[in-house]
């Protein structure tokens, strides 16, 4: 049934132009959920294509040896490797790296959180954390010798000091993104500023400070090589080295290949590790 | 200052420095909500009506004039004050029955009495069923309720609601406004409401504050006495749009002017 009240619509003349509709599809879909198994063959499918073409470059492309290792070839250097204690090398890379990340994050949090909450703490880390932040890692290094030495120190200062500024400035950004009414609800229920800032700020900001991590772990796993290069006799680093002096590419890609798998590994972990302890931030 | 009690503003002003100069948002504010009062104030947006619900709760100072609260002056946020926000305000990690026994447990009150508290205001709003879900899973309206439950269940001196309904579609909100009036039947708060919906502020108000904007002044103040029971009935009757005709009629006044 049609209530009609007798109101009247001007009428509005059709387009005489003939307009396409857009057409379905779900390859081309932009910025909506796919089919499920797109995420699962989708990146098989390339990396298969990658592999292959790599083979097939490695066998009839005309490229010596030297310079691009067969897939094959880099499976026996791997495995040539590991008879050599590889796996000891492997171990102490991700040692140096977790204990420098660790450290790193253990002093950027309350840092970001201090930083981040408060206007006074900013203004007196900011010409510290904002200047330091564009020197590169790098031009510390002989500095961090001359104070540290070459053992394990300078290798764990380089880690922590990469990740530490990045860390920080991402985790009081994160605390800037937390609503002001999620402050000011607090405030008229009574909490004392100690409790915004443990029982609402840093909750409220910690999916951010999990992303923060995920994407700078990366950045320390990346530092762990210049501090494996200057003088160390562990690690994949000082393995990377020596394949240089015999021209060894296919250890080289070992190497390499070793250093992808972990680093995908440990994004992988991050976003576990959220889904798992953050379960309302999906 | 003995014996007046409620939330009493006295000559409250509100002034901001700007690059343009100072601008004035609140001027010369007289107002009070006396205990157990159920008071609306409606204006225009920019009449500064939120900023003079944040004072009320201590979030933002007057640039002059006093606020009391049965007497005592407010100096900044307490949990006797508690506040109702537009916007949705729900912790999203913690539970339902966490975010309703929040201030509770930032008073440190033992968990046996906090278990009691929060049943009996997830019970006020309807939501036990809800207790253990997460708020991303409830709706707006569910989510509103459950501010309210949080706010009642630390037992405030008075409620002060800005625009709590404003983000609800119009079928909630309508909703929303009964089972309002009915937790203030129940427990008889004070409550300081502050809306620029004309109807709503008519339907829940026992009296009702009109602000007009630049500065934000009392333009009027209404005593809208409506027989018997407040209810969905009482949007249709002649008496409740004769007031709610007259408070348009106001605010045109001044929208028009400042066109």
């Amino acid at each position: 049934m049609i209530r009609d009240y007798g109101g009247r619509v001007a009428s509005v003349p059709p387009s005489r132009r003939t307009r396409r509709s857009l057409r379905p599809s779900s390859f081309w879909a932009i910025r909506e959920s796919t089919a499920r198994w797109h995420g699962i063959v989708l990146p098989l499918a390339v990396t298969a294509v990658i592999l292959i073409g790599w083979a097939l470059l490695s066998q009839y492309g005309k490229i010596p040896a030297m310079f691009l290792p067969s897939p094959t070839g880099v499976w026996h250097a791997f495995q040539a490797l590991m008879a050599d204690n590889y796996a000891a090398d492997i171990r102490a890379s991700i040692t140096r790296v977790a204990i420098g990340f660790v450290a790193a994050t253990i002093c950027s949090i309350p840092v970001g959180l201090l930083m981040g909450s408060f206007g006074t703490v900013e203004s007196m880390l900011a010409p510290v954390v904002g200047t330091l932040r564009y020197v590169p890692i790098t031009a510390l290094v002989p500095l961090l010798i001359l104070w540290l030495g070459i053992d394990e120190a300078p290798k764990l200062a380089i880690i922590v000091l990469s990740t530490f500024f990045y860390n920080t400035i991402m985790i009081a950004d994160a605390v800037r993104s937390v609503p002001r009414d999620f402050i000011n609800v607090s405030y008229t229920l009574g909490a004392t500023r100690l409790q915004v800032l443990r029982r609402v700020i840093l909750p409220a900001a910690m999916p951010q400070i999990v992303d923060a991590l995920r994407v700078n772990v990366a950045v320390a796993w990346n530092f762990l090589f210049i501090a494996e290069l200057i003088a160390a006799d562990s690690g994949l680093g000082y393995r990377l080295m020596m394949a240089q002096r015999t021209n060894a590419s296919d250890q080289m890609f070992v190497a390499l290949i070793i250093v992808a798998v972990i680093g995908f590994a440990l994004d992988q972990a991050f976003r576990l590790a959220k889904k798992v302890l953050l379960p309302w931030s999906a | 200052m003995v014996g007046v009690g409620g939330l009493v503003f006295r000559d409250v002003s509100k002034t901001y420095e700007t690059p343009g100069g100072p601008l004035t948002v609140l001027q010369d504010i007289n107002v009070a909500v006396a205990p157990n009062e159920f008071v609306c104030m409606v204006g225009a947006s920019g009449c500064g009506k939120s900023t003079l619900l944040q004072c009320a709760a201590g979030l933002n100072r007057p640039s002059a004039g006093t606020i009391t609260l049965d007497g005592e002056p407010v100096v900044g946020p307490s949990a006797d004050r508690g506040m109702i926000f537009q916007s949705y305000t729900l912790f999203p990690w913690l539970t339902i029955e966490e975010n309703v026994g929040f201030g509770l447990s930032l008073d440190g009150v033992s968990a046996a009495e906090r278990r009691e508290t929060i049943d009996r205001y997830l019970g006020v709003v309807g939501l036990t069923k809800f207790a253990k879900a997460y708020p991303r899973t409830l709706s707006g309206g569910m989510q509103q309720r459950v501010a309210i439950a949080r706010g009642l269940a630390n037992q405030p001196r008075v409620l002060l609601m800005d625009e709590p309904f404003g983000a609800l579609d119009a079928q909630t909100r309508i909703v929303m406004q009964d089972f309002l009036l009915e937790i203030w039947r129940t427990t008889h708060i004070s409550i300081l409401f502050v809306t620029h919906d004309v109807e709503e502020a008519v339907y829940l108000g026992e009296r009702v504050y009109v602000l007009r904007s630049n500065p934000g002044r009392v333009r009027e103040e209404l005593r809208p006495d409506f027989p018997g029971t407040r209810d969905h009935h009482l949007k249709r009757t002649t008496a409740f749009h004769s007031v709610v005709d007259d408070i348009l009629d106001l605010l045109r006044e001044e929208a028009s002017a400042a066109m």
